[in-house]
């Protein structure tokens, strides 16, 4: 029973950053409509971020804010300089993140080199809560994971332009109506977004370590989870997060470990074909 | 078709007839001429690995054969009927590794391997299109196939008994001369290799020109108005897929033989998504892109002499470019206006 | 249907076959040594290193004046290709060396699906192959195969001596072992668990990971309450560093950890609060070298490469060594280009560099290996006595 609970508290831990993933990459396709297979470049450069600042002797928080910055820069200049021609045409966007795929990963397998990295996290060791034990960084991570996603849909509510993003999902012709400037509100989501992969990379960096090639799997797991919650759905893709996390840690526990990536595919496999609009979707974007 | 054609129209349009706009008539007859002589530059082109001795030029002709054959059959599923399979390297695989089995286990030669290889391959392909190919828009289609060509491969690494676990297997054999022809030599091996891709491409240029490509192109521009014409939508766009799955197994059970060594590795979402890549270089529904692709894709990094990791970020850059600047490829560039993009806002 | 731009690509072809049909002249004084190794894709990180020493040895080799072979001295001259992590690739890219006649010895390659390829096509080409990878050994020795070399040290050989040392350093009665799910594990596996039942000690479980697992939590859970004392942890350094550190975060784990890798940093950090650790230094300790000569080819590779010491620049200096003893094989037999005669003499060579180095009458290394300890607190190696 005990173990149970553990396996579930390990899933949730590791499903938190993976909801952190996956919400940039539905909003940036449920509103925007482009597949940015690129996304996993932005956690990789967000750990990579972390890194330097750490290792340059800053503390983490501070290494985790610069990623978000830095990666949320970096989503406003591939909006302006690439996807916003790419508008509309969901196999263009598709096939332009290819190509930045090739050229971060590679740019960054030059200039930092292919062996894999650890960064000092913030605190280290484990917590015990009755019979449990936690390990504290992930308690962090977990914590951190979820003022983001709440921190998020707080702006969604609240916020002008969170509700200007909330207007858009909804309509986009309608949103321009009542005069939201809809090539703002996308260059904001793709920062957003990006800013969320910085920080998710920060959060994965702390944990585990990191190469240059790392972005495939975040990447991965992130289209997952947002088909899974509904292509646009907030509340879809952080559910399908906590999911997929639980799915691979009880999978991996009382199953075969070799197998761990393979939960999911079939997880989300299953789910497309009786749920295609996904979880919590309606076939339409919803925030 | 002038003046203002409604969007009913313009899909009964191309399906009834190929579309032909009116001032590229003139054009045309250029084209044939330069169809003619491409034609025979085709033919020298495959024949000039085996004029050269070097058995390097032959080796890297199989491999960008074998690799176009993948562009060329990709390019039936995501050119013509403009459905983003992801899972094309996954088929590559599968079909390398089902015709391995059935030769070490089911005592079959290389060349009675394929019947069975391709009909597995088809039902495969059928099993994972259908269900996921009824839903319009491509975005199920699309993701379900990445996750199911990324769970093929762990499968493929974790059935230890069957496939040989992440190691992959050793293979041994040679295909069976015929016709006199060793085919296991490295010369027989780019025949064969260059043979499948030169089938690939008169399939896709007979279905380009059949009722059944049209209506392909015809569900690429709207399925819904293909629909609405009596097209079953969902029945073509799987055929379509089964197709291409069948033809990329095909290359994979030749793929066998010529590295002489089979492994989960080769079926990768990164490789298909690679094909992808050569599919949108050399230009999406077009009849030579697939080869131009490839030749970008896997010639240039042989060509450019410039540090490793470069090469592929100036790959990336090519691709960049050519989606923004150029998007309908390399081959657009000179060739005919073909309708492209399956939802351009018009 | 438009085939126009088919000229722009058989010009590309066209130019591409020239350039790769380029006839090298093989001027007298020269020796041609072919290189392949995956320089990008994520196996770079350990065929890179690898490069790296042919490169370092062939530069100090040719500053000196060249290889003496038989009164006469030859440059040597590397031609490299790169693999790209991918057999089909790497099976091109040897034919390219292949296709020249003046090189009839390639080294390089650390991973075994790129590898393999290479292997069986530098043989059916009669060329010298000396490579590393663990799918090797399996390889080297077999008919057809006398030119195939392994410059690194079989699990087996390795095995022999480090698993008593380590059952006498910590003292274990029951371990379980943690491998990702490739061939190397299998391997390892084969070798060491009749070794530890030979010891008296309990292999009670095995399970393997999905290589790329960052997140060991869940598996590392079926290890508790199983009453293990020590846990066997796979052979690459991040897989390593992660287990260690998640295990003793999780709790109700062993604190004693044998690795078959190459390097203590894995457990460094957590030093205090593991109760052992012990791995294998396949090379010379490069942590923290005791020996002068192995300080001094540190200092060597840091001017040559710019780069740091990392846990990967042991096969620099394993690659490095092999080729001192490559030239020194050509000497013995009087040739630089008759690749039979060069194996034979390669083969039972006993070579004193920066370590010692052998290669067995089957091509495969035997060389001596140090055994890396960390207990209580402390850091300290024990040399195994191989050759």
């Amino acid at each position: 029973m005990l173990d149970f609970v553990q396996t579930s508290i390990d899933g949730l831990m590791v499903g938190g950053l993976y909801a952190t993933v996956a919400l940039g990459i539905t909003l940036v396709f449920g509103l925007v409509g482009i597949l940015n297979f690129a996304h996993g470049q932005s956690v990789m450069l967000g750990a990579y971020v972390t890194f330097f600042v750490v290792s340059a002797g800053y503390p983490f928080w501070l290494g985790a804010l610069f990623a978000a910055i830095a990666m949320g820069l970096f989503g406003a200049l591939l909006e302006r300089a690439v996807f916003r021609r790419t508008l509309g045409d969901p196999l263009a966007g598709l096939a332009v993140s290819l190509g930045i795929i090739m050229i971060v990963e590679n740019l960054a397998a030059a200039a930092f080199s292919p062996d894999p990295r650890f960064v000092d996290p913030p605190v280290s060791g484990s917590v015990q809560i009755g019979p449990l034990i936690l390990s504290s960084q992930r308690l962090l991570v977990l914590f951190v994971s979820v003022v983001l996603i709440g921190g998020f849909n707080l702006f969604l509510q609240r916020a002008t332009l969170g509700k200007a993003i909330r207007a858009m999902a909804q309509s986009r012709e309608g949103a321009a109506l009542v005069g939201v400037r809809v090539p703002m509100i996308s260059r904001a989501i793709f920062t957003i977004g990006s800013a969320l992969a910085g920080a998710a990379g920060a959060l994965y960096a702390s944990l585990f370590a990191i190469t240059p090639y790392m972005g495939a799997t975040p990447l991965t797991k992130g289209f997952i989870l947002a088909a899974l919650g509904g292509l646009g759905s907030v509340p879809g893709a952080i559910a399908a997060g906590f999911l997929l996390g639980l799915a691979e840690s009880f999978g991996s526990r009382y199953l075969s470990a070799s197998f761990r990536d393979g939960y999911g595919f079939i997880i989300l496999i299953f789910a497309l074909l009786f749920l295609p609009t996904g979880l919590f979707g309606a076939g339409k974007a919803r925030v | 078709m002038t003046g203002k054609v409604d969007d009913l129209g313009r899909a009964a349009a191309v399906v009834r007839e190929p579309v032909r706009g009116g001032a590229s008539q003139k054009i045309l007859t250029l084209f044939s001429l330069v169809q003619f002589a491409g034609l025979l530059l085709l033919g020298l082109l495959l024949l000039a690995p085996l004029l050269y001795g070097s058995r390097y030029v032959v080796y890297l002709g199989t491999l960008l054969a074998l690799q176009a054959t993948l562009a060329v059959s990709l390019n039936i599923v995501m050119g013509y009927a403009g459905q983003f399979a992801l899972a094309h390297a996954a088929f590559y695989g599968f079909g390398a590794y089902a015709s391995a089995i059935f030769i070490r286990d089911y005592d079959m030669t290389f060349w009675s391997s394929l019947p069975p290889t391709a009909c597995l391959a088809a039902a495969l392909a059928a099993a994972v299109g259908y269900p996921s190919m009824r839903f319009t828009g491509g975005i199920h289609f699309a993701l379900i196939t990445f996750a199911f060509g990324e769970l093929l491969r762990l499968v493929a690494a974790n059935l230890h008994g069957l496939t040989g676990g992440p190691q992959g297997m050793q293979l041994s054999y040679a295909p069976v001369p015929v016709l006199g022809i060793d085919f296991g030599s490295a010369r027989g091996m780019y025949y064969l290799a260059a043979g499948v891709l030169a089938l690939s491409m008169i399939i896709a240029k007979l279905i380009r020109r059949s009722g059944f490509g049209r209506s392909l192109l015809a569900i690429r521009e709207d399925e819904v108005l293909a629909a609405s014409l009596g097209i079953d939508v969902t029945a073509h766009k799987v055929a379509a897929f089964s197709i291409a799955s069948v033809i990329a197994a095909m290359a994979g059970a030749v793929y066998g033989p010529f590295v002489g060594f089979v492994s989960p590795e080769m079926m990768s979402a990164s490789d298909s998504i690679s094909v992808v890549g050569m599919l949108i270089v050399g230009g999406i529904g077009t009849t030579s892109g697939p080869i131009i692709g490839t030749l970008v894709f896997v010639g240039l990094p042989e060509l450019l002499r410039v540090a490793k990791l470069y090469r592929l970020v100036v790959l990336g850059l090519i691709i960049v470019v050519t989606v923004l600047f150029v998007p309908k490829g390399l081959a657009g560039l000179f060739g005919r206006m073909i309708p492209t993009g399956p939802q351009r806002g018009r | 249907m438009n085939r126009s731009k088919w000229i722009g690509a058989i010009g590309g072809l066209a130019l591409g076959l020239a350039a790769g049909a380029t006839a090298h002249a093989q001027t007298a004084g020269t020796i041609k040594l072919g290189l392949i190794g995956s320089l990008t894709g994520p196996h770079s990180g350990w065929d890179a290193p690898a490069a790296e020493g042919v490169q370092m040895a062939v530069s100090e080799i040719n500053t000196a004046g060249g290889v003496a072979v038989a009164g006469k001295k030859y440059k040597i001259d590397v031609v490299q290709e790169d693999a790209q992590s991918k057999p089909d690739i790497a099976a091109t890219a040897t034919q390219k060396l292949l296709s020249d006649d003046d090189i009839h010895i390639v080294m390089g390659v650390l991973t075994s699906v790129p590898g393999v390829p290479v292997a069986t096509q530098t043989a059916k080409a009669k060329v010298m192959y000396i490579g590393g990878f663990t799918a090797l050994d399996g390889i080297v020795g077999t008919p057809g195969k006398e030119l195939t070399f392994r410059a690194l040290d079989t699990d087996q050989t390795v095995a022999s001596g480090f698993v008593p040392t380590v059952v006498k350093e910590l003292g274990i009665k029951k371990v379980g072992m943690l491998m990702p799910n490739d061939d190397i594990s299998k391997t390892v596996i084969k070798a060491y668990e009749p070794l530890f039942k030979q010891q008296g000690v309990d292999v009670a479980m095995i399970e393997y990971f999905q290589p790329g697992t960052t997140d060991f939590a869940p598996v590392l859970r079926k290890f508790q309450s199983q009453g293990l004392d020590g846990l066997f942890i796979g052979y690459a350094d991040p897989d390593a560093e992660a287990i260690v550190r998640q295990s003793l975060e999780i709790g109700n784990l062993p604190k004693k950890f044998v690795y078959r890798g190459g390097s203590g940093s894995p457990a460094v950090k957590y030093a205090d609060k593991i109760d052992g650790f012990v791995w294998q230094i396949l090379t010379r300790d490069l942590a923290s070298p005791g020996d002068d000569k192995v300080k001094a080819w540190i200092e060597r590779y840091k001017a040559f490469t710019k780069k740091d010491i990392v846990s990967n620049t042991y096969w620099a200096l394993t690659f490095y060594d092999a080729v001192f003893m490559l030239g020194k094989a050509m000497d013995a037999a009087g040739t630089t280009t008759d690749q039979a005669a060069i194996a034979a003499k390669l083969k039972g060579m006993a070579y004193d560099g920066v370590r010692k180095m052998s290669f067995d009458a089957n091509g495969r290394a035997v060389t001596d290996v140090d055994i890396g300890v960390i207990k209580d607190g402390k850091t300290y190696s024990i040399p195994e006595k191989i050759l």
